[in-house]
């Protein structure tokens, strides 16, 4: 079998991936999907691919030992939509000069050699999600959305609207999340599938053609770093109530700094990004742990089991109560 | 011919009647739902709705769409053969409750913010959407036979996998290794499957495998060690094993081994 993908890297040269063996399930690995894999004294990399009708969606991680710029090569001419999950993605593609994908950027490409090159940090994990459409796919789509085929066929000409890359918000990364790690089988996987990716490519295509935000200045390599050293902060002590001084002082930040980066970035501010981590743990545990809600309700930060219920409700549409109601019925 | 999944979220229980008499009684309380069939349904002015502030969703099925999921949901044959003859029914008789999913997509449509013709493209994919995993959501709940994991048990079954590739030189059988780790054979094999998707040994054929590949490539050891060091006492079944795995055996995979 061909691989997809061919890789060069600076100064690794060309890396080879292999079907994978699915022998270790790290933290990137997704059930259940086609996997290629390279693994060396440079790092490791790993492309996940689920397939569909008219679309192909890759997740891929990288991470490498050393500094290294890597050059991707796909062997199909392709309109893509990619957004980063983890970590900033500096890229040159073509001739245009270096961009930034920064965390829950997404932008769309249309290349007919799609050759693209990245510049990553040794010892730092990168991930990113690259839907693959065919062209007749996306254009049906484009014609339901005013402004969507002016734009796609900007793209295809190879000009952005804007310069800057969009962010995604909670409902798109949402449903990145319920392409990839999507449990139904057989049959109901794949209408579950295109009706899911087709929704992506709505929002994707719907947020694009409205005006971007003002402020998406580029922030230098060492704030973006520290901003992310921050969220990481945030997500692992969420009972904790940082503030923005706090925060600012742990990562050597101001707190302008930080209000500034959190919004270019995430579109959100701190304690808007703290909410939305808040809200999605509570979620995983009720839905995956038996603990009762008031415990997880005080480990996701919140005094009073009430007040963590009426946020839930507020943010998911729904109590929590109901949440484990049905896992208790699904489960037994 | 239009059926009729009901997805509530709202506070109170509803009841579907058609009058004069009822054909048919469905109860559903807070996220709950179900599949039911009634003959003319949509054009029915008799059909009502019990309740104080609830918040119904119904969604029309064509039956085609159904026909095709065939086996994969229990209880559709006996539904099917209902609707066919003309009778109300509903697909079970417990309802289904929705999971959160199901409850975000519905309140997406409801809260959703765009207008015109983008609004009704959004709700036409959230309703498929929906639509789908109503339909696997039932299926799931048919035949759902997961159990339900301690947090101490994955910490068990995960230190199984360990200490199983660990010693891979001399790997024991399940029951021994369940027995060393505290842990039920059975439960042991069931939750793996429901946690990895695989079986044990089944992955545990992949780490040698893969550990096998990785010493013919780097190393010179020979064959006989190699079989050893995965855990096979004779080389000749190693041989077989490495050859049904990759197609080719392990003599030669060591001297072309981009195969």
């Amino acid at each position: 079998m061909k691989s997809p993908i061919e890789i060069a890297g600076e100064k690794t040269g060309t890396i080879h991936l292999s079907p994978a063996l699915r022998t270790m399930y790290g933290p990137q690995h997704i059930p259940g999907l086609r996997c290629l894999e390279a693994r060396g004294a440079f790092g490791h990399l790993l492309f996940q691919e689920i397939q569909g009708d008219d679309f192909s969606v890759w997740h891929c991680s990288f991470y490498l030992n050393h500094d290294d710029k890597l050059t991707l090569t796909w062997s199909l001419p392709v309109l893509r939509l990619w957004m980063a999950l983890k970590c900033s993605f500096y890229f040159t593609s073509d001739n245009t000069g270096e961009n930034v994908l920064h965390e829950r950027g997404f932008r769309f490409d249309y290349f007919l050699t799609p050759c693209q090159t990245i510049r990553l940090r040794g010892k730092q994990s990168y991930s990113c999600v690259a839907v693959h459409f065919s062209h007749d796919f996306a254009r049906e789509m484009a014609q339901c959305i005013p402004g969507g085929e002016l734009f796609l066929q900007n793209v295809e000409k190879g000009e952005q609207t804007s310069p800057f890359p969009y962010v995604a918000g909670m409902d798109m990364l949402g449903a990145v999340e319920d392409i990839l790690y999507c449990t139904y089988t057989s049959e109901f996987r794949r209408q579950y599938l295109s009706t899911k990716t087709l929704e992506l490519l709505f929002l994707a295509l719907e947020r694009s053609t409205r005006a971007r935000l003002s402020d998406s200045g580029r922030l230098p390599e060492l704030v973006v770093r520290r901003i992310y050293e921050a969220a990481q902060l945030i997500t692992r002590h969420l009972a904790r109530d940082y503030s923005l001084r706090d925060l600012g002082v742990l990562v050597g930040l101001s707190d302008y700094q930080l209000k500034r980066g959190f919004k270019t970035i995430y579109n959100l501010t701190a304690a808007d990004y703290r909410h939305e981590i808040r809200m999605k743990k509570a979620r995983l545990l009720l839905e995956e742990t038996d603990r009762p809600i008031a415990g997880i309700a005080s480990e996701v930060g919140y005094d009073h089991p009430f007040a963590f219920s009426s946020a839930f409700r507020k943010f998911f549409g729904c109590p929590p109560s109901i949440v484990r109601k049905g896992k208790r019925i699904r489960t037994n | 011919m239009l059926r009729q999944p009901i997805m509530k979220s709202g506070p109170d229980s509803v009841a579907v009647q058609q009058k004069p008499e009822p054909l048919l009684q469905l109860n559903l309380s807070n996220g709950e739902y179900n599949l039911i069939y009634s003959p003319g349904f949509l054009s029915s002015p008799w059909l009502t709705f019990m309740g104080k502030n609830g918040i119904v969703i119904s969604l029309g099925v064509r039956i085609d769409h159904l026909l095709h999921l065939g086996h994969t949901i229990q209880s559709l044959p006996s539904f099917l053969a209902k609707v066919q003859k003309g009778m109300a029914c509903k697909l079970t008789n417990k309802p289904a409750m929705a999971d959160l999913k199901m409850i975000r997509a519905a309140r997406d449509m409801m809260d959703c913010h765009f207008t015109g013709t983008v609004k009704a493209v959004y709700c036409e994919l959230k309703l498929s959407n929906l639509l789908v995993m109503a339909l696997a959501g039932i299926s799931g709940q048919a035949n759902a036979d997961k159990m339900v994991l301690k947090p101490l048990d994955v910490e068990k079954i995960e230190a199984t996998r360990r200490y199983l590739f660990d010693n891979m030189d001399h790997p024991p059988t399940l029951i021994r290794l369940a027995r060393k780790m505290g842990i039920n054979d059975y439960k042991l094999k069931k939750a793996y499957k429901q946690l990895y998707g695989t079986t044990l040994f089944e992955d545990f054929l992949h780490a040698r495998m893969d550990k096998a590949k990785t010493l013919l490539q780097d190393t010179s050891q020979s064959i006989v060690g190699i079989a050893e060091t995965v855990g096979y006492k004779n080389v000749s079944s190693f041989a077989l094993a490495f050859k049904k795995y990759f197609g080719c055996p392990p003599g030669e995979y060591r001297i072309k081994p981009y195969i």
